[in-house]
């Protein structure tokens, strides 16, 4: 039972870890998730953005 | 008479890599402000110096070629110097590449503002073996000369005293020079500045002689503002604009826009024959020596498919003894985890969930490291400016614009600042089509899924699977483009001037902190949101339990062989062989069982045509949330399947149990569909809604399609 407990524990913050962060990205101005290039990216579209 | 104008404002113009935000830096140090232009989101930079009794305003403007309306950057810089009137402007001009840059120049002098020329970066210029007279072409410029050397700091009191002493001097009026478009074209400039006169039009702050230029230039901004200011007055100017153009095209044989340009030209060639010599004339310098090779118009392409091509064979071939290494070192903690934690769903988690998962995918971290380091290395060097200009023509080929090849490039490292990076493209058609297009440009988080898949069916000839996959990649968004193009985004492309800096011996420094940049992200992404996924995809791969409802009596039939094992009847080997196949029986039952098996299952009939089981339909639809997650997936469904005691590495369990062609088709099919979550949050943010479910149907349907094509041609031969 406490197998069962923890990893519905483990799960429901895995899931609640996911959804805050695909909700903190979408709600960013410049999104940059997971990006190698932010940097770059950002020197490059400096004049743009 | 200096005394009456405490503040100056001057306006820092110039092209990209001209060395303009050093010189800007130089003046101003620390004393920056970044704000916007006003309405538009282009970066304005200004900064305050205090010299000599002056307080000085720098406002460093977007870096252009030219001054005319292609691009918001362009339009910016030019109102500014219209409609803010600096004190001065200051043009900085990369000093060994004075043809080009002068090109602005010409167009600063036309808007007939106090101006000042500084001639940046001259150590270079002298050491190549260039002679400048500046004073001569300072005479010929009609305008004061400062030389500089931003990279050191030099030249900037110069220019201070420049500036303070065109500001001084202004109300002299000094020769203005004028660049002379040959007989029939001044004939029409005139003609437009006595209608304009004529009909008494608002010119508003322009120069007429420039407005008459612009209008025959066919200046989209230029003739809007007119229309608006002058009203339905503006149909007689518009007549005699459009005789004045029909009149040069029949007479030249080439549009206005084109004279014009060359004339400016011809002006700049013209003055650096007197002022301009180069010793070593007939030399090359070393630029220009290898361009004359990666840049040929035969040689360039297949030069750079080469270096891709190289590139994925250095990044499989190094790569797989760090990754076998690594794959070693996760193999010996599930090892170790099996032995400290009990049998049970806790150890399963462990051990087929996180290591399975985020072990599957850190496992290929040093392949990430050698691409990165592979794209450092030709970014810092200054190839990959080559190969968009060997890129260009045929990028306008296939209806996109030169400047798409750039967002396309960053679409191999990763996507969702691709699509950011379309932006540069002011046509929003160009704009669409790069990002519709850009899915197929494989991004680093499919190579994981690539070199297991190719590790796995095609150990010898890995590398060139590889490349034959982004072959296919480019192809097919070289085919999307002339699709788009012809159907949902028809019309023309802008022209494009493209930028080519000088060759440079990157810096092992530099190259390490891009990489290690990069590479870091990628440990961190599997560190979380892996991490987080795989959890999820363990529990669904594991919940709903089965119990006691196997199909059969795997229990009963272990027990028996048990017997049979004791009894004499068969070996240990043949016991333990025995038992691994009911147990594989079982765990392929305790899948089939749980949440992501019916999933799959529900799903398996759409993809049966492919080749596809529910399990790669399962990794699939698991590597929208991010590709890398296939691999996770792949990596926790093969080690809950092996029995206990079975150390199947991934790829051979993958071996065994589809065919290569079914491994081939599934990388195709994660190569064309539509790149992850992130992605579509980003192509909505930047497309509307609309093209991104655009975006997703079509990659989609494309995937499918091709797979379908391949894996129903390919069985024939099989």
């Amino acid at each position: 039972m406490w197998e069962i407990i923890i990893i519905a524990v483990t799960g429901l913050a895995a899931l609640a870890y996911l959804i805050i962060f695909f909700i903190r990205q979408s709600n960013k101005k410049n999104m940059c998730m997971g990006c190698p290039y932010t940097d770059e990216c950002k020197k490059r579209n400096s004049n743009k953005l | 008479m200096a005394k009456e104008i405490r503040e100056i404002t001057i306006a820092l113009s110039g092209n990209p890599n001209s060395g303009k935000t050093t010189i800007f830096n130089n003046l101003t140090g620390l004393r920056q402000h970044v704000g916007n232009y006003p309405g538009v989101t282009v970066e304005k930079k200004t900064g305050v110096i205090k010299y000599k009794g002056y307080r000085i305003n720098v406002v460093d403007l977007p870096g252009t070629y030219s001054l005319t309306a292609y691009s918001l950057d362009e339009i910016v810089a030019r109102n500014f110097v219209i409609n803010e009137k600096p004190d001065v402007v200051v043009d900085v001009v990369d000093s060994s590449n004075l043809e080009r840059n002068l090109y602005l120049a010409t167009q600063l002098m036309e808007l007939d503002v106090p101006l000042i020329l500084a001639f940046n970066m001259t150590d270079v210029a002298k050491k190549s073996g260039k002679k400048i007279d500046i004073g001569l072409l300072s005479e010929l410029f009609g305008t004061p000369i400062v030389e500089t050397v931003g990279s050191r700091g030099l030249g900037s009191d110069e220019l201070l005293e420049a500036v303070i002493k065109v500001v001084s001097s202004r109300k002299r009026k000094e020769k203005k020079v004028e660049v002379k478009y040959g007989e029939e074209v001044e004939n029409e400039i005139g003609k437009i500045i006595s209608v304009l006169k004529k009909e008494k039009v608002p010119i508003l702050k322009f120069d007429a002689r420039w407005i008459a230029v612009k209008l025959l230039e066919q200046d989209r901004d230029i003739i809007d503002t007119l229309k608006k200011a002058s009203g339905p007055e503006y149909s007689k100017i518009e007549d005699a604009v459009t005789g004045s153009i029909n009149h040069i095209t029949s007479i030249l044989r080439d549009t206005p826009e084109v004279i014009i340009a060359d004339g400016r030209y011809g002006f700049i060639n013209g003055a650096l024959r007197e002022a301009y010599k180069e010793v070593d004339s007939g030399k090359l310098d070393v630029s220009e020596k290898i361009d004359r090779v990666l840049t040929n118009r035969i040689l360039g392409i297949p030069i750079f498919v080469l270096i891709i091509w190289l590139m994925f064979q250095f990044v499989f071939t190094l790569g797989k003894y760090p990754m076998g290494w690594i794959e070693l070192g996760f193999e010996k903690l599930s090892v170790l985890i099996t032995e400290i934690v009990p049998q049970g769903l806790i150890r399963s988690l462990l051990v087929d969930g996180i290591i399975g998962g985020v072990g599957g995918v850190i496992t290929f971290t040093p392949n990430i490291i050698l691409l990165f380091f592979a794209i450092a290395l030709l970014e810092d060097s200054g190839y990959m400016a080559r190969a968009a200009f060997v890129m260009d023509r045929i990028m306008h080929k296939i209806g996109l614009h030169g400047k798409s090849f750039i967002p396309l490039i960053i679409g191999f490292g990763c996507t969702v600042p691709a699509y950011m990076g379309s932006r540069i493209l002011e046509n929003r058609r160009d704009r669409l089509v790069t990002m519709h297009i850009n899915t197929f440009m494989s991004c680093g988080a499919r190579l994981p899924v690539y070199i297991l898949f190719a590790g796995a069916f095609f150990p010898a000839i890995a590398g060139n699977v590889i490349f034959s996959i982004y072959l296919i990649g480019v192809l097919m968004a070289v085919i999307m483009a002339r699709v788009l193009r012809a159907t949902r985004f028809k019309g023309e492309s802008d022209p494009f001037v493209m930028e080519l800096p000088p060759y440079r011996i990157p810096t092992l420094k530099g190259i390490l902190i891009h990489t290690w940049e990069r590479t870091w992200m990628y440990i961190k992404k599997a560190g979380t949101i892996i991490l987080a996924i795989s959890i999820l995809v363990w529990i669904l791969f594991t919940f709903p339990m089965i119990g006691n409802n196997y199909s059969q009596d795997y229990n009963g039939q272990i027990e028996k062989i048990e017997q049979s094992y004791r009894s004499g009847e068969i070996t240990e080997d043949e016991l333990n062989e025995k038992a691994a196949v009911i147990e594989g029986k079982m765990a392929g039952e305790r899948l089939t069982y749980s949440t992501a098996g019916r999933i799959g299952r529900f799903l398996e009939p759409a993809f049966r045509p492919l080749g596809f089981d529910w399990k790669i339909v399962v990794a699939t639809i698991s590597g929208i949330a991010a590709k890398e997650v296939v691999v996770s997936t792949m990596g926790t469904l093969y080690s809950i399947q092996e029995a206990e005691g079975q150390s199947d590495s991934l790829k051979t369990a993958l071996y065994k149990h589809y065919h290569p062609l079914v491994g081939y088709n599934f990388m195709l099919f994660t190569l064309l569909y539509f790149p992850c979550m992130a992605g579509m949050v980003m192509f909505r943010k930047e497309a509307g809604t609309k093209e991104m479910l655009f975006q997703i149907g079509y990659t989609f349907l494309l995937a499918w399609v091709m797979s379908f094509l391949v894996f129903q041609i390919g069985r024939l031969f099989i």
